[in-house]
């Protein structure tokens, strides 16, 4: 029993465990990997952290100008003013940002109108993921690794908790908490071409959404325009603000930047971009392609991190609290997770809430147990991989960056029948330890909740805003600028509108 | 192209037994996600780690055809021979089911005893040059490399290793830490730094470059400027390296007679197993008694280190304390 | 042609392993390897050292080779691995002039960062030539079998050794000189002596590992290019036998002693008596001086 549970070991959860652990609750952090090999280690580009006044309003007025009228303009607020005292704190537990002398420096990205964006060389992501680690370390949180959370455990319509499947045994365990922070990342890996690690199948909203939690802004799935051909490896908008240009699907440097201050900013750019695909950047450009990296929606919170279910609190990429808007800015998404994962660590820290009654869980914990047994039982592998990458290219296809109504409402028909198959299949084997057929499978069922969520939000909003663009409906209409909900409703995915507008 | 899988399932690294899988990829396709092809579309119980794709999470690392890679960073085209990829766990990490290595007890038990956060000083303004090391060492992804091809771990899995160490060094060389002479002195527990034999495989083995020998030789020499030369009570390295350090300064070589004396010297009454090798060399007349002269030119290796005592002067008073 | 060097020959050529210093001033001479020996420098930190202290000492050691116009030559891995290690640093001009400014200038030293560092092995192959070398022999080593050991400072890091091929020089020479190559795994792994003071349980395991392999594989002997692999492989294989329980019996050869085998030197002259671990055998296996057996090839 913890007062904080925290699901998910990248960066946003990272930061969620020791706010609450800081605020004194004991704090356990369950993870389908170890921390420092989540997604976030792979992130390149830097937080945006103004260290002025006027730095700061430019911040907010892009960060709106890019949301197109969608951004919850409190969450904008809050958390620009916010940004420089979070990188702040980020350097004080550890992470060595660059500094011009003893000032951190501030980078400009592409497209921005200032600099303002805090980094480590090319590996921001890596050494805040190692510092938040190593303070969760240091601070004591009890992390358990490799441990799939695959429902919550609901109390008076409450969430006591989770149930989670241990990898290595296939043991089925319940995690009580007073309260529960989802940080486990986005869908990725239902878009293909995407940026996804293994590990971006959007369990976590799926998990919340399967539970009665309302999502939001789901319709925006932003993608990313350099990411090396062949890979899921995204060129960095601090290479293209420092020194390189994007030119006919190729990145190549602009020579603003000579070879060794190249070497000296983006070693590890170089070395993987080499490996991955033979090029030596400092000599020949980079073939790119854009692919899916995003979305900026997902579980419906308040700037806190509260989600509609009591109890309940999401950060990172699976939260939706309307900070992005309809398109999100470089160097503002490392900033969110950074943001709303010491909010919610906070908030769920900060609850006064008794314990649930132990039988719940186990209710919860049987449950899971039968359909896990059932699954194992069933034909799985190559069909499921069939489904998941038919799914991918599907959503890549027809709810990626152009949009109709024709093609959406076929996904969403596509969706359904998928999970009708998906359904009828399962693990494929029925070994307890290390079965990857299992978790493929429930890998798909929740990208395809998560899928059709999406494309029923994208379908509802007949407009082109931000990244969410219907070649159908190719303006804007102001009568839209409000955000959409989607629940779960008998029939599959309900979307209902905001009545006030966003901002 | 057709690659054939060769692919450990049971047995051991020498007596491997090994389970085939055919298929069908493009050459460039890396190594990696091939591997994650085979296990989605052919069989979900192969067991190995991995999940970036992109060579950050440090998490894909195999013996590949003989090889120790990160899977992730390298292609099918350039690791297959004669169409064929064996692969097996990397030496020395105990392994779990397959290729899946007890990570745990290989690496991250050990990574945990130094990764304990960041205990602020409150200090000074911290400026960039003084935050590169700690840059560098941030780099590591962690993937176990180094601990592979490292020496000491070969004979001795409680040796931290150079993984570990790195860690270490991390925050051994962070100028906002407030505890880095107790951190120092559980690096240099048993197991710790005084182990490693400097051999440079680390550096050799790590392939992104951190060169880990070399932050671990860094890190001694911090020791050192704290006055810090064995955390075990492991008197003899002390004492060997405070002779070693006296011959040299007094006379500019290092006299291995007097090195010998001073090291083993108070442990022979108290009777020690091993009789040490200069007194042995002395009886079998391999070395002469004949002392070290004092060199011409002494007296300027002298001032080298009275120098570097005078600007450490400061570390090894916090020692002290 | 005669090559010139500055020498260095290390303290423990000069101290425990003095077998090493004779048989290598030698072997030099029937090589036209002329060295002006340096006195009035100081040891090379071996490792053991911080840096700090060691890299103003082998400048100094460096700029007096530079001095005479001269690059210096090492007959001990360590020294090789440490010098070669400072000079490395002390090509970055502005580490080199803190260096020469703070501890060389008061002696009215500078090193510019010219000298070459080069190990006797290195020498032999690189400036000698195999040829020369085959052309000298008058007692092939036929039908023996060396297990070469680098140890450490010789095959890494890369930018200190500087030619990857380096990495194979020990056996090209053995093989050179009629002997066989009987390779082991360990051969350029650490042989144990940096951990004997410190875990002298893992030092042991090290030195059994590896001499348990030639051993097993059929290796006469060992050739070593480093005076502390002799201490450890063969000053203390009695004591790694007493705690391993296994027996060994393997004469450890510095390089310059099977060199000068084979071009026909004493044993006794090369000091193979004066080694811990028995050569008698080995000595025993050797051709009489003259033989023309494998001569042709
Ligand atoms: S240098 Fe030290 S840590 Fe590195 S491989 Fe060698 S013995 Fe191991
Ligand atoms: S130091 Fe290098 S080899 Fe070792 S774990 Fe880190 S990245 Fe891997
Ligand atoms: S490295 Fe060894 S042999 Fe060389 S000078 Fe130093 S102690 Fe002597
Ligand atoms: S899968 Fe992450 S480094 Fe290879």
């Amino acid at each position: 029993m913890y007062d904080v549970l925290v699901v998910g070991g990248g960066i946003a959860g990272l930061r969620a465990a020791v706010a609450a652990k800081g605020a004194g609750a004991s704090v356990a952090l369950v993870t389908q990997s170890h921390p420092t090999r989540s997604y976030s280690v792979t992130v390149q580009d830097g937080i945006n952290a103004p260290d002025s006044a006027e730095g700061r309003d430019s911040h907010m007025s892009e960060t709106l100008a890019a949301g197109a009228g969608l951004n919850v303009a409190s969450v904008v607020t809050s958390v620009c003013n916010e940004a420089a005292g979070l990188v702040e704190e980020l350097d004080r537990m550890g992470v060595p940002f660059n500094r011009v002398g003893s000032v951190i420096d501030r980078a400009g990205v592409s497209g921005a109108g200032d600099a303002r964006t805090a980094y480590v060389n090319d590996i921001t992501g890596l050494a805040v993921t190692q510092t938040l680690w190593e303070q969760a370390i240091g601070k004591g949180v009890d992390i358990f690794e490799e441990w799939i959370v695959l429902s919550l455990v609901i109390e008076n319509g409450e969430c006591a908790g989770v149930v989670a499947l241990q990898l290595a045994t296939g043991e089925v365990e319940p995690f009580r908490a007073k309260g529960v922070v989802l940080a486990t990342g986005g869908p990725r890996r239902a878009f293909e071409p995407s940026t996804a690690s293994l590990l971006c199948s959007g369990s976590g909203i799926a998990v919340a959404y399967r539970a009665g939690a309302a999502l939001a802004d789901m319709e925006f799935v932003q993608y990313y325009p350099t990411v090396l051909s062949g890979s899921r490896l995204a060129l960095s908008p601090l290479l293209l603000g420092a020194g390189a240009v994007l030119e006919d699907g190729n990145v190549r440097l602009n020579g603003t930047l000579d070879e060794s201050q190249v070497e000296a900013r983006f070693p590890d750019t170089l070395q993987r971009v080499e490996a991955l695909s033979g090029v030596n950047i400092l000599k020949e450009p980079a073939p790119v392609r854009s692919a899916m990296s995003r979305l900026l929606g997902g579980i419906d919170v308040t700037v806190q991190g509260e989600s509609s279910l009591a109890g309940l609190f999401a950060a990172g990429e699976c939260a939706g609290n309307g900070f992005h808007g309809a398109r999100g800015l470089d160097g503002n998404f490392l900033l969110a997770s950074i943001a709303s994962g010491k909010s919610a660590g906070l908030a769920a820290a900060a609850q006064v809430r008794p314990f649930g009654d132990s039988a719940v869980g186990e209710q919860a914990v049987g449950a899971v147990r039968s359909e896990l047994d059932a699954a194992l039982g069933r034909p799985g592998g190559a069909p499921v991989a069939a489904l998941r990458s038919e799914l991918a290219s599907l959503m890549h296809e027809k709810v990626g960056e152009s949009r109709n109504a024709g093609g959406l409402n076929e996904a969403i028909q596509r969706i359904r029948a998928m999970r009708e198959e998906h359904a009828q299949l399962g693990a494929g084997s029925d070994a307890r330890d290390y079965n990857f057929g299992l978790v493929q499978y429930l890998e798909l069922g929740a990208l395809l909740d998560v899928a059709e969520a999406i494309a029923v939000s994208a379908s509802e909003r007949t407009e082109s805003r931000g990244v969410h663009q219907r070649t159908d409906h190719p303006e804007q209409d102001d009568a839209q600028s409000t955000r959409l909900q989607v629940t779960k409703g008998e029939s599959g995915a309900q979307v209902s509108r905001e009545t006030t507008p966003a901002s | 192209m057709e690659i054939t899988f060769k692919f450990q399932r049971g047995g051991t690294r020498a007596q491997p037994e090994y389970v085939d899988y055919q298929i069908d990829v493009p050459p460039e396709m890396t190594v990696f996600d091939a591997l994650v092809a085979v296990r989605e579309t052919q069989d979900g119980t192969l067991a190995f780690r991995g999940s970036c794709s992109v060579g950050f999470c440090g998490d894909c690392t195999l013996s590949v055809n003989g090889a120790q890679k990160v899977t992730c960073l390298v292609t099918v085209g350039k690791t297959q021979k004669d169409g064929v990829i064996t692969v097996q766990p990397i030496r020395y990490a105990p392994v779990e089911k397959d290729v899946m290595h007890d990570m745990r007890k290989f690496l991250w038990d050990k990574v945990d005893v130094f990764a304990r956060g960041v205990v602020p000083n409150g200090g000074h303004p911290v400026t960039d040059e003084e935050l590169r090391p700690v840059r560098k060492a941030m780099r590591c992804t962690t993937c176990g490399l180094c601990d592979e091809g490292c020496t000491v771990i070969d004979v001795n899995l409680d040796f931290y290793g150079p993984a570990a160490l790195t860690k270490l060094y991390r925050f051994a060389f962070d100028p906002r830490d407030g505890i880095t002479a107790e951190r120092l002195r559980e690096g240099s527990e048993v197991h710790g730094i005084w182990d490693c034999v400097h051999c440079w495989e680390a550096t050799e083995h790590c392939p992104f470059g951190l060169e880990p020998t070399h932050l671990i030789m860094d890190t001694r020499d911090r020791a050192i400027a704290h006055g810090i030369k064995s955390g075990y009570g492991n008197k003899m390295l002390e004492r060997h390296y405070d002779a070693f350090e006296e011959s040299i300064s007094r006379k500019g070589w290092l006299d291995e007679r007097s090195v010998a004396l001073q090291t083993y010297g108070g442990f022979i009454k108290g009777g020690i197993k091993t009789l040490p090798l200069g007194l042995r060399a002395l009886r079998k007349g391999k070395a002469t008694l004949k002392p070290h002269y004092k060199r011409p030119g002494a007296e300027h290796i002298r001032k080298i280190f009275d120098r570097y005592n005078r600007s450490n002067a400061g570390l090894r008073k916090e020692k002290q304390r | 042609m005669s090559h010139r060097f500055a020498f260095y020959p290390g303290c423990v050529s000069k101290g425990f392993c003095p077998e090493l210093y004779d048989s290598f001033v030698r072997v030099a001479a029937e090589f036209d390897i002329e060295v002006e020996e340096l006195k009035d420098v100081g040891c090379s930190g071996a490792g053991l050292i911080p840096a700090e202290i060691s890299d103003p000492i082998n400048a100094r050691t460096l700029a007096k080779a530079e001095a005479m116009g001269l690059p210096l030559l090492t007959i001990c891995s360590t020294c090789q691995g440490v010098i070669g290690g400072s000079a490395l640093r002390l090509t970055d001009p502005a580490y080199r002039a803190r260096i020469n400014r703070e501890h060389l200038a008061d002696q009215g030293l500078e090193y510019q960062g010219t000298t070459d560092v080069k190990h006797f092995l290195w020498a032999l192959v690189e400036d000698v030539g195999l040829d020369v070398v085959q052309s000298k022999i008058k007692r092939p080593l036929d039908g023996l079998g060396f297990s070469p050991f680098y140890g450490c400072y010789l095959r890494r890091p890369i930018d200190v050794i500087q030619r990857p091929e380096r990495k194979l020089y020990l056996e090209q020479v053995t093989e050179a000189l009629g002997g066989t190559n009987v390779d082991i795994s360990g051969k350029g792994k650490c042989c144990g002596f940096p951990s004997l003071t410190a875990n002298e349980e893992n030092a042991f395991a090290m030195t059994a590992k590896h001499l348990g392999e030639a051993v097993s594989k059929g290796a006469d002997a060992m050739v070593v290019p480093c005076p502390l692999c002799h201490l450890e492989m063969d000053g203390e294989q009695s004591e790694v036998e007493k705690a391993t329980g296994r027996r060994f019996d393997l004469p450890i050869l510095h390089l310059p002693q099977v060199v000068g085998l084979a071009i026909g030197l004493d044993p006794r002259e090369l000091g193979l008596s004066r080694h811990m671990a028995s050569t008698k055998k080995f000595v025993a296996q050797l051709q009489p001086v003259g033989s023309l057996v494998g001569a042709a090839s």
